[in-house]
């Protein structure tokens, strides 16, 4: 029972990770239409952004932050340089596709040549002990990363849902064409959904590189996690990329402790299960919604 | 000086031309109707005018030259543009899609402004927190106009605005765009193929065909005419 709680828990530690990451291939799909598969890699870099200004002395949360906030330009810089060339119709689909996968590499290629491929030490940013709750006992981490996602998730809510800024974003998600002819600059709610998931982004690689070990290849398995997380709970859906992400984790741990020959070897197989099972059988996900085709 | 004036337009999708040298005014107040079968490339001069496409040749509003603007900054100087079809936000609530109406105005007169559509449109109110794409077409089309509205623009274009409302309905939003006209002097470009309710509110027409104005005139010019009256006032 007590092995139960405590996979219960790290599932949704790991869970509350993917959700966010998920979250952030959602802001850039309601932006742009399409999958970064470069989010991962975003993420990836930001971690080593934090790594070295920690090893420059900074502080941490302080080092977090600087990663942050570099992640949300360089998210809103990509939208600008390498997205709004080929226009916001998203007609460009497959282009921009092929554009994220390339991003995807050179980052990776990137940060092996500035970092090397050797794997580096990030300290977990809520401490090493563990606390008890109940019979179970927690490592700080996964309580610490369970509380700083719910609240990055609250704040994203009444940004969206409580300001005219938010209003503005979802109008240009919405139908971009009638948020333009409504004086609403289109363009700039793009590249600031791009910001923040490049932002949100940069969080999650420094709240999980402690568990992975910070290298350039550390997000691949992650960002299949966020993939399934995201086309579970419908990839329009912020709620549902939360929702999607802890069901995933919980998924994972359990499946990857309880069913024997699952193990560790073959956890990645369960996202691509799932993501094969949601689009076969509910292509929308769980708070997708249904795509009605209109002309 | 005319509020808009068009010298020239050509415009179109890609190296498909669409429309070849439109010679259009509207001047201030004025509510302009535009004719023609379908295909005739009534939506794409609206589209070009509010700067959803590109086009070439000369098109001033209040002095100031639209072409290669982009539809932000158009609507900006004061130009509403209700689209063919799907002109809300279907993921959002009535009173949301309201609100992004009024981008351009104080959020204090925007209140204002919201309940002046509620009254004239009492639909609109009772489903406020209705998403929009759950609104039947009507009513959406309904939520389109009196979005477009919202910023109490100077020339409001207009494409179809009776697509999908039933006839009464379509009188009451002519007789609304009417009232409009009158009280605070909105100019209007009106594409429809209504073509008797459109006549009655507007004071000119222009007929277009295969991309190029072939006939213009006074609304009752127009009417007076017998090919016109053939082909679209159906009598
Ligand atoms: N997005 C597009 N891409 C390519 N061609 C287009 C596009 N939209 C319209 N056209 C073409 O431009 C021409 C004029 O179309 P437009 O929509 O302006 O006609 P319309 O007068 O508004 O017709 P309707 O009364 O049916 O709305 C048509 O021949 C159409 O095929
Ligand atoms: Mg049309």
């Amino acid at each position: 029972m007590q092995l139960f709680a405590q996979q219960v828990l790290d599932g949704l530690a790991m869970g509350a990770l993917y959700g966010a990451l998920a979250l952030c291939v959602v802001l850039v799909y309601r932006a742009s239409g399409i999958v970064n598969f470069a989010q991962g890699e975003m993420a990836m870099f930001a971690a080593f952004i934090t790594w070295q200004a920690y090893q420059w002395g900074l502080p941490l949360v302080v080092a977090i932050a600087l990663s942050m906030v570099v992640s949300f330009i360089f998210g809103a810089v990509c939208e600008r340089v390498l997205i709004r060339p080929f226009g916001t119709s998203g007609a460009a689909h497959l282009s921009l596709i092929i554009v994220t996968l390339g991003l995807m590499l050179v980052l990776n290629s990137a940060a092996g040549w500035i970092w090397g491929y050797l794997t580096k030490e990030v300290p977990p940013m809520y401490g090493e002990g563990s606390v008890t709750l109940g019979s179970a006992a927690v490592a700080k981490q996964s309580v610490g990363i369970i509380i700083t996602v719910a609240v990055v998730a609250a704040l994203l809510f009444l940004l969206f849902q409580k300001t005219r800024l938010g209003l503005d974003m979802r109008a240009a998600a919405s139908n971009p064409e009638s948020a333009r002819l409504s004086g609403v600059p289109v363009g700039r709610m793009l590249m600031l959904g791009w910001g923040l998931a490049g932002g949100i982004g940069a969080l999650v690689g420094a709240l999980v590189a402690p568990q992975l070990f910070l290298q350039p290849n550390m997000m691949a398995a992650m960002l299949l996690y966020a993939f399934a997380a995201a086309t579970l709970g419908g990839i329009d859906s912020p709620v549902g990329a939360l929702v999607g992400g802890l069901i995933v984790g919980l998924l994972e741990n359990l499946a990857g402790t309880y069913v024997e020959f699952i193990g560790n070897d073959f956890k990645q197989a369960v996202a691509l299960i799932i993501i094969m099972l949601v689009l076969l059988v509910k292509p929308e996900g769980l708070f997708g919604t249904k795509k009605v085709a209109r002309v | 000086m005319s509020l808009l004036e068009l010298q020239g337009l050509s415009a179109g999708y890609g190296p498909v031309q669409v429309l070849h040298g439109i010679d259009l005014r509207v001047d201030q107040g004025q509510v302009t109707v535009v004719l023609g079968a379908n295909g005739a490339g009534k939506t794409t001069l609206l589209r070009a005018l509010s700067g959803i496409i590109k086009g070439t040749g000369t098109v001033t509003f209040d002095g100031i030259s639209l072409l290669g603007r982009p539809s932000e900054k158009i609507a900006a100087l004061g130009i509403s543009h209700v689209p063919q079809g799907r002109g809300t936000f279907d993921d959002m609530s009535v009173e949301d899609n309201l609100r992004v109406g009024a981008y351009l105005r104080p959020q204090h007169q925007a209140k204002g402004a919201l309940d002046r559509w509620y009254d004239l449109f009492p639909r609109l109110a009772d489903r406020r927190n209705q998403q929009a794409g759950s609104l039947s077409g009507g009513e959406q089309q309904m939520l389109a106009i009196a979005r477009a509205l919202m910023p109490e623009p100077r020339l409001l274009l207009l494409d179809e605005p009776s697509l999908g409302l039933a006839p009464n309905t379509t009188r009451m939003v002519f007789d609304s765009l009417g009232r409009i006209n009158e009280e605070t002097g909105t100019a209007m470009l009106v594409v429809e193929q209504n073509a008797h309710l459109a006549l009655e509110i507007g004071s000119a027409a222009v007929l277009l065909e295969a991309g190029r104005v072939v006939s213009s005139g006074t609304s009752d010019e127009l009417r007076g005419r017998e090919d016109i009256r053939r082909a679209y006032l159906g009598y």
